[in-house]
């Protein structure tokens, strides 16, 4: 964890402070003369390696509220810079808060324009800030760190005043909607409670005042005022700070405030400083005067710390990957290994099995295919045998045909172990005395065909006929020997196809 | 407010920079070797299972094989005895026809071997090889034909596959003088033997 040190620069005077789990502890003080700036820098050099705040007291703000129109980058920089030189009279001390967009009209970007009055009196300290070349997160004052204090004690009301004090004096700081509006500082001569308390009254007084010239406020609206104070120094201030029909006191105790925001060094009276020094580390808020020479390094260490986090980051994800792929790694070579045990035993089982074997001519695996294949050839064999036999059949239920011709052909399927057909293309003779009975020829034929297909597994099928006696043939007849009937005198001839399943 | 990432600003933080850089690369690396050994891991074990599911599966093979050695042992000696696997033995068919057709008591016999061809490519690299014969023979009944046949197929240094055969009654114009052939067989038959494969 990186070193806090806390800077409060009030009036002439700079204090250096070490913060560490919410304890404050004074390590130095300087003056503002050249012995002062010299142990300064000195202090400086010592703590390097620390990350300093600088809050200033003793400097009061001028704040404006600006509405500009929306642009970005270049321009917006340049047009906000020009702004700035407008409301602060050059001031290098300044800064531009966005408060967002109008919600209507032409909706231009809202801004809060805040520059330090009278910064020169801090240009000594910053001078040996720069040279340095500490980190410096930032430069603020109270109205930026009193904002949170002073709406939780302000209740709902808009518009309010908080006032506290220093060492520098009494700070009265107006914030209306959360955003300071108004920031006085009034120096005290004794800076005793009684005239604390006194000044609170009259300042309250003449603010109050101002908010009416200004219109901020209307005309008997009562103004809520937080006053932070030590409860030891509570009756002080009651008996000079009545309530009116225009102001309406909330006194705060400082030290449960403190407490509140996690301050473990307690204030021991109404000055609030160290609450406003811690409340830079704790809450910083948005917007600081330092300018962005005197934060580079700051700027560039907590890159650093980013880069450094980022690469710390890639590096524990990598080893939660490789943590991971190591567990996955280990679980596979695990299996691997049983595997190959399991392999290896396969292996001798299959070896022994091989020597129990009989001598083989061939190696195994081709003796048994070779042998396979022979009888899925033994099983798809045809013979001509049940062919002829089927129409030996028929021609003893036919008898006078005869047969002039048989074609036998054995179609394979396509399938290596389907059925398969056979074919036979068959011619034969009818007998001679039935040439001129055309009817006793298709009767005999039809007789030769159920003959054949008494068995289930043949389609019989003509191929041709003596006579074609269907529609879709032409018939011709006539008076010859033939008896016009288109007959042949010889021997009648017909075809058949049989088909048989295997 | 955005750093200035000049030259000059980042060497304010090289040393964190070269520290996240090499934390960065050191995690990738480490990373990255791991990935590469889990890949190398899984293949290996995708390997080791495959040489283990062939184990099995040779295994399983050789059990059955135990149980139905002894039948195809014998079938395959079978095969070998009568020629059917290696070189086929023409003059041997040639033979076996002349013995068969002079048995039979044949007349007339004409044959015609083609060019061995493959024909199908089997398991464990055997490979069918076919001859295809076209036979021409006389006869006086279809007896003998199927006689022929049979001889064949109990004979034949091969194994025989008839394919077609075509049976038709001679016209009395074509018997020879003193012939008594009745019939002529036209048939094509298939010799197939195994070849040596690749």
């Amino acid at each position: 964890m990186t070193p806090q040190r806390l800077l409060l620069l009030a009036t002439d005077r700079l204090s250096a402070h070490r913060w560490r789990a919410g304890r404050i502890e004074v390590e130095a003080e300087f003056a503002g003369d050249a012995a002062g700036l010299e142990g300064f820098a000195q202090y400086l050099r010592q703590h390097r390696d620390s990350t300093f705040h600088l809050l200033a007291v003793q400097a009061e703000d001028s704040f404006q509220l600006e509405a500009l129109p929306r642009t970005r980058g270049a321009d917006r920089n340049a047009m906000l810079a020009r702004k700035l030189g407008q409301h602060g009279h050059g001031a290098a001390l300044s800064v531009a808060l966005s408060l967002g967009r109008e919600k209507a009209g032409r909706r231009y970007e809202r801004f809060l324009l805040a520059a330090v009055v009278g910064g020169q009196q801090l240009e000594p300290w910053l001078l040996l800030l720069a040279a340095a070349k500490i980190r410096l997160a930032g430069l603020y004052t109270l109205p930026w760190l009193a904002g949170s204090i002073g709406t939780e004690a302000a209740g709902a009301a808009p518009l309010f005043q908080l006032l506290t004090l220093t060492g520098a004096g009494l700070h009265q700081i107006v914030f209306e909607n959360g955003q300071p509006r108004l920031s006085r500082l009034t120096r005290l001569t004794t800076g005793s409670p009684q005239e604390a308390a006194t000044a609170v009254a009259a300042e309250s007084a003449k603010i109050y005042q101002y908010l009416l010239a200004q219109r901020i406020i209307d005309p008997g609206a009562a103004l809520t005022t937080v006053v932070l104070l030590h409860l030891r120094q509570l009756a002080d201030y009651r008996g000079r700070c009545a309530d009116s029909d225009e102001i309406r006191y909330v006194f705060t105790d400082l030290c449960a405030a403190a407490k509140g925001q996690g301050l473990k060094t307690l204030p021991q009276d109404s000055c609030s400083e160290k609450l406003f020094l811690h409340l830079m580390i704790r809450k910083p808020p948005r917007a600081q005067y330092a300018p962005a020479a005197l934060r580079r390094c700051y700027q560039m260490w907590r890159l650093g710390l980013v880069a450094t986090g980022a690469g710390a980051a890639i590096l524990i994800g990598s080893v939660l990957v490789a943590g991971a792929q190591t567990l996955e790694y280990l679980r596979l070579s695990e299996h691997i290994g049983a595997l190959r045990v399991r392999t290896e035993n396969d292996r001798q089982r299959f070896e022994a099995a091989r020597r129990r074997l009989p001598p083989l001519p061939v190696d195994i695996v081709r003796l048994r295919a070779t042998v396979d294949r022979y009888d899925r050839l033994a099983r798809q064999a045809t013979t001509l045998e049940p062919m002829l036999q089927r129409i030996s059949r028929a021609l003893d239920a036919v008898p006078g045909v005869s047969v002039e011709r048989i074609d036998w052909r054995a179609n394979d399927s396509a399938a290596d172990s389907g059925p398969g057909s056979v074919v036979a293309e068959l011619v034969a003779r009818l007998p001679a005395e039935l040439a001129s009975d055309p009817r006793a020829q298709l009767d005999a034929i039809g007789r030769f065909g159920a003959a054949l297909r008494l068995d289930r597994a043949v389609a019989v099928s003509s191929l041709a006929l003596p006579m074609e006696i269907g529609s879709s043939h032409s018939l011709r007849g006539g008076s010859e020997p033939d008896g016009g009937t288109g007959l042949s005198p010889d021997a009648p001839q017909f075809s058949l196809r049989i088909v048989a399943m295997r | 407010m955005k750093p200035d990432l000049t030259f000059r600003n980042l060497a304010l933080i090289r040393g964190r920079l070269v520290l996240a850089v090499t934390l960065a690369l050191l995690g990738l690396s480490l990373m990255l070797v791991s990935l590469g050994l889990v890949q190398a891991a899984r293949q290996s074990h995708d390997q080791a299972l495959a040489q283990r599911q062939e184990a099995q599966r040779r295994l399983a093979e050789m059990r059955d094989e135990e149980q139905a050695i002894g039948p195809r042992l014998a079938r395959y000696g079978e095969l070998q005895k009568r020629g059917y696997l290696g070189q086929e033995d023409r003059l041997s068919w040639v033979e076996q026809i002349r013995r068969i057709q002079a048995q039979r008591g044949l007349s007339a016999l004409r044959f015609e071997l083609a060019p061995q061809q493959p024909i199908d490519r089997g398991d464990a690299g055997i490979e069918l090889l076919s001859s295809k014969m076209k036979l021409e023979l006389q006869l006086l009944h279809e007896e003998d034909l199927l006689g022929f046949l049979a001889d064949l197929r109990a004979a034949a240094s091969a194994y025989t596959r008839l394919r077609s055969c075509r049976l038709e009654r001679l016209p009395d114009g074509d018997r020879s003088e003193g012939a008594t052939a009745q019939l002529v067989a036209t048939c094509s038959i298939d010799w197939i033997t195994v070849g040596a494969g690749k």
